[in-house]
């Protein structure tokens, strides 16, 4: 059982080889789309590394123009808040005098203009509060002068420092936070100079506000420090890392502007570090790597989705491609199959690819000369049969010329000179005609003037048992003929049909032209056949051609084999629609009918008179 | 009325938009520079074929959804505790739901809400817990919807609650302990004002005030009273105590700032040491004005923190801690504004 399974599976095996694998179709297909497909990758990869550079580039760029921009911002609030202190210091301290309630309506029309400012305090040197707005009791416990803000002012004189943001506790209801703006000033009040300080505190939110809004993709931030020691002023998860829940290199920030990438508990950041100018802070921008390798992931997914929706594609394509290319070669491979049959009378039509054309185009000249060659091989067969059946004809039977002689001797033994002188001239003319100057055509007069001779010649050997009449219309006197076409019929006639007869015998030959047919016709009166005899003389092998001979013939040479001859020489001559035509009845005589297409002989005459 | 800052920010952030589309390429713009290789690459068959379908960079999926709940006080625990549940829902990628309880509605609070929350699909409940049958029945409506429960700040034994966030109360107390030997010298008639509450962090507070405190053998303990969170009846054991005691640790926040009045009341308030636990504003000013001596305060932003962060685990199929500790700290009027106290005292920039 399994022997033959595995040596189907075999066979199996090497048909798939020859005529799947190694077809023009599927050679063609999977070239094709390997080509295609890696072409398609290249592509893909190379715009792939060009993609993931550009994204990782622009999202540098993007991530310092963020940042640029935040600080600008900044910087430009910054401004905004030094210019409404010295408006504050103008209206407050210009005229040494800050009591009354014009200035504290200055101070409130200043402060309506902004939302963000918290309160305005003057304090003079040793932190007695002289002067606030808007008005509150000052904490016993708020120790002001052991403020940051306080102490940076007395340090430096007549320089306008922000503190780090930071829990305003000085008055109460309340903790807000702040950034303070403080200076030290030297007022003349009464002509005495006054060391005071102004405090202006601005809510931190603006500035939380706009760090915390800053979006560094998914999971990036900014944070501000104070370049001086490195405090963070604001960072998004400040509470995380001062618990110690999270780090952050602050260091790195500090020391360094620009970009540059770090790695921080095992994530890889990109940080963009910016200046802010007049407040002494930096603003760092964090953005997260990792999330830009999403990105190229994501190019990938996309790019393996497109490369397998093209070979798809490119597969189809690839197959319709082959089978456009391989249908007319299969059509030619039908047509030489059908030419091998034998059948050679097809033509392929001259289409498709240029190759394709050519190729169709040399097949039918092949298909073509093919034909002629067989055409030729037919005629050069025909013609060597028609020689061979004229050769065979213009043999003068040595039986008849062997039994005129003796007649001859017999008849000039006999003092019958006249006879003799009729039967002598019978035969000059009788071998005149069938030389005929080798011609194979030949007068319907002369064909008749033959037989006019052979049946005399013929009357005289049998003693005139017979008698004979040749009738010709003049048109068919004027048509060409085969030659020699009627002797055998006569011949024939004699002697299956007379010979044996008992009555006298009575040939009759007729010549005439009907509806361009020229018809010869000799009749007589013997023996006769049967007519399904008659029928088959024609038909069949030349041995079932034989059987139905009516007697054995006496020249040796069977009388059918002679009227076949004489067929098939009219056939290979005019055609198939020419020939030999049997009519008979069994003791009622036979009638032969020749029809041959009448054409008329022109030089018949000169023929004649060449010797 | 705006300020220039504001209005300066949104522009330039419009402006850096428009650049970045330009650009065709960041961090969260991926779609970008994902179509332009495909138009490239394969505009003419994709087209042709039809194949748009494959075009289009598959979208982020949605953040899942996680709801805190808010507590019955809305006090600045809470607050912070918000604050810290949303950044790191924003670090970690997760949509966060405030989900605050239906005015009038006072006994079925936070299981109400977080019905609510489940319905709009949380994944995971977030919440301080008012009560213990509270928390069981929140816990029972979590597990029918297949959510998950994480405690903040308190922890009851209730099963079912995937992951408790929560301080060591008994270390809490510890501290307020020490806190009240070092302001006493370690010497004196020490008054415990214990909880009306049942929860078991209150009695790990209490055992670990004790247990400070009975390492200073000079200092004798009074215990016995206790307050809830009236003010009237807090008023009245504050009263009696200020005048056993040279201090006084107040395990409720009601109890602090009742024993602070009594003490403001009096006049000349340094004499009575309190200690206490919680950093509402109210007992901040306390504190700063010294007639409340030691707070011992936990960070709610770090509550909200970690909660959210064992939800991310959670979600994520991890195993999450099941308790997680928080750290708490005792904080002076000296100390309160430290930078680094400050944030954990004022988390909010208001």
């Amino acid at each position: 059982m399994k022997r033959p399974t595995l040596k189907e599976a075999a066979r199996f095996k090497e048909r798939v080889r020859h005529s799947r694998v190694s077809s023009i179709q599927s050679i063609v297909t999977w070239s094709f789309s390997v080509m295609i497909v890696i072409a398609i990758g290249t592509v893909a990869f190379l715009l792939h590394d060009k993609f993931s550079a550009s994204a990782e580039r622009s999202a540098f760029t993007s991530s310092s123009q963020i940042v640029d921009q935040v600080s600008y911002n900044l910087e430009d609030y910054v401004r905004g808040l030094s210019s409404f202190y010295r408006a504050i210091e103008q209206n407050l301290l210009d005229k040494g005098r800050w009591d009354g309630s014009e200035v504290d309506t200055q101070l409130d029309t200043l402060m309506g203009s902004r939302d963000d400012i918290v309160s305005i305090a003057l304090f003079a040197e040793d932190g007695t509060l002289l002067k606030n707005r808007p008005a509150a009791e000052l904490r016993p416990s708020a120790n002001v002068t052991g403020q940051g803000w306080f102490q940076a002012a007395l340090r430096v004189p007549d320089h306008l420092g922000f503190s780090l943001p930071h829990i305003q506790n000085l008055y109460k209801g309340g903790y807000p936070w702040v950034v303070s703006m403080s200076k030290r000033v030297t007022v003349q009040q009464d002509g005495q100079a006054q060391e005071v300080i102004l405090l202006v505190d601005i809510n931190f939110k603006q500035i939380d506000e706009l760090c915390s809004r800053i979006s560094l993709g998914r999971q990036g931030y900014a944070y501000i420090i104070d370049e001086g020691a490195g405090n963070i002023v604001y960072h998004p998860q400040q509470q995380l890392i001062y618990m110690g829940l999270k780090r952050e290199n602050v260091e790195g920030a500090l020391v360094s502007s620009g970009d540059y990438v770090e790695e921080l508990d095992g994530e890889r950041r990109l940080v963009t570090v910016k200046s802010v100018a007049n407040i002494g802070w930096k603003i760092v921008g964090v953005s997260y790597l990792d999330e830009l390798l999403t990105t190229r992931e994501e190019v990938n997914r996309y790019l393996v989705r497109v490369v397998a929706a093209s070979l798809v594609l490119v597969l189809l394509f690839g197959m319709l491609l082959a089978r456009s290319i391989i249908r007319p070669l299969k059509r030619v491979e039908k047509m030489m199959r059908s030419v091998e049959r034998g059948q050679f009378d097809v033509e392929l039509p001259v289409e498709g690819p240029l190759e394709v054309e050519r190729l169709s185009r040399r097949f039918n000249l092949m298909v073509h000369k093919i034909r002629q060659l067989m055409g030729q091989i037919v005629l050069e067969q025909e013609s060597k049969r028609r020689h061979e059946l004229e050769a065979l004809q213009a043999q003068i039977n040595p039986h008849f010329l062997y039994n005129t002689l003796n007649s001859v001797v017999r008849m000039a033994a006999m003092s019958r000179g006249e006879e003799v002188v009729t039967m002598i001239t019978s035969l000059s003319k009788l071998f005149r005609i069938s030389l005929s100057q080798g011609r194979t055509l030949i007068s319907v007069k002369d064909e008749l003037e033959h037989a006019h001779h052979y049946l005399t010649i013929q009357q005289l050997r049998f003693g005139r048992k017979f008698t004979f009449a040749i009738r010709a219309t003049e048109e068919a006197e004027r048509c060409r003929t085969l030659k020699l076409v009627l002797q055998p019929l006569l011949e024939n006639a004699i002697e299956h049909g007379l010979e044996y007869s008992a009555d006298e015998g009575r040939i009759e030959v007729q010549a005439f032209v009907e509806d361009g047919v020229l018809t010869l016709l000799v009749e007589d009166n013997g023996a006769g056949m049967a007519p399904e005899a008659a029928a088959l003389l024609l038909s069949g092998e030349r041995g079932s051609a034989e059987a139905p001979e009516r007697r054995p013939s006496r020249t040796g040479k069977g009388s059918g084999v002679a009227l076949r001859n004489i067929h098939d020489r009219i056939r290979l001559n005019y055609g198939a629609a020419y020939g030999l035509e049997f009519r008979s009845e069994l003791e009622e005589g036979m009638t032969v009918t020749v029809r041959i297409p009448a054409e008329a002989a022109e030089e018949e005459i000169d023929d004649e008179k060449q010797p | 009325m705006k300020s220039s800052l504001e209005r300066l920010g949104r522009r330039s952030f419009a402006r850096i938009r428009r650049l970045r589309g330009l650009s065709a390429g960041s961090p969260d713009s991926a779609w970008l520079s994902a179509r332009l290789p495909a138009a490239l690459l394969l505009l003419p068959l994709l087209a042709a074929a039809g194949c748009s379908g494959s075009a289009a960079p598959a979208a982020p999926p949605p953040p899942r959804l996680a709801a805190l709940i808010a507590p019955q006080s809305d006090g600045a625990l809470a607050g912070a505790i918000r604050l810290g549940a949303e950044a790191a829902a924003k670090e970690f990628g997760y949509r966060l739901d405030y989900v605050e309880k239906e005015a009038g509605r006072p006994g079925e609070g936070q299981a109400e809400a977080a019905s609510r929350a489940l319905k709009e699909g949380a994944e995971a409940l977030l919440l301080d817990p008012d009560g213990e049958l509270q928390l069981a029945e929140v816990v029972k409506l979590a597990h029918a919807a297949g959510a998950a429960v994480i405690t903040l700040s308190d922890a009851y034994p209730v099963d079912g609650v995937a992951s408790a966030v929560t301080i060591d109360n008994r270390e809490a107390g510890r501290q307020a302990g020490a806190a009240m030997a070092e302001l006493l010298g370690g010497y004196g008639r020490v008054a415990v004002l214990g909880a009306d509450s049942s929860a078991p962090g209150y009695e790990e507070r209490h055992a670990g005030v004790l247990e400070e405190l009975a390492r200073h053998p000079a200092i004798t303990v009074t215990e016995g009273y206790s307050c809830g969170s009236s003010s009237d009846g807090c008023s009245e054991a504050a009263r009696q105590l200020m005048d056993e005691a040279d201090g006084i640790v107040a395990l409720q926040e009601q109890g602090v700032l009742s024993s602070a009045r009594e003490s403001l009341r009096r006049g000349a308030s340094s004499e009575v040491k309190i200690v206490g636990f919680g950093s509402e504003t109210e007992q901040l000013e306390l504190l700063q004005d010294g007639v409340i001596d030691r707070l011992v305060v936990q960070s709610g932003f770090n509550a909200g923190y970690l909660g959210m962060r064992q939800a991310d685990r959670l979600l994520r199929g991890e195993k999450p801690e099941a308790r997680v500790a928080l750290a708490t700290k005792a904080v002076s009027p000296d100390s309160m504004f430290w930078m680094d106290n400050q944030k954990l005292l004022f988390p909010f920039v208001k």
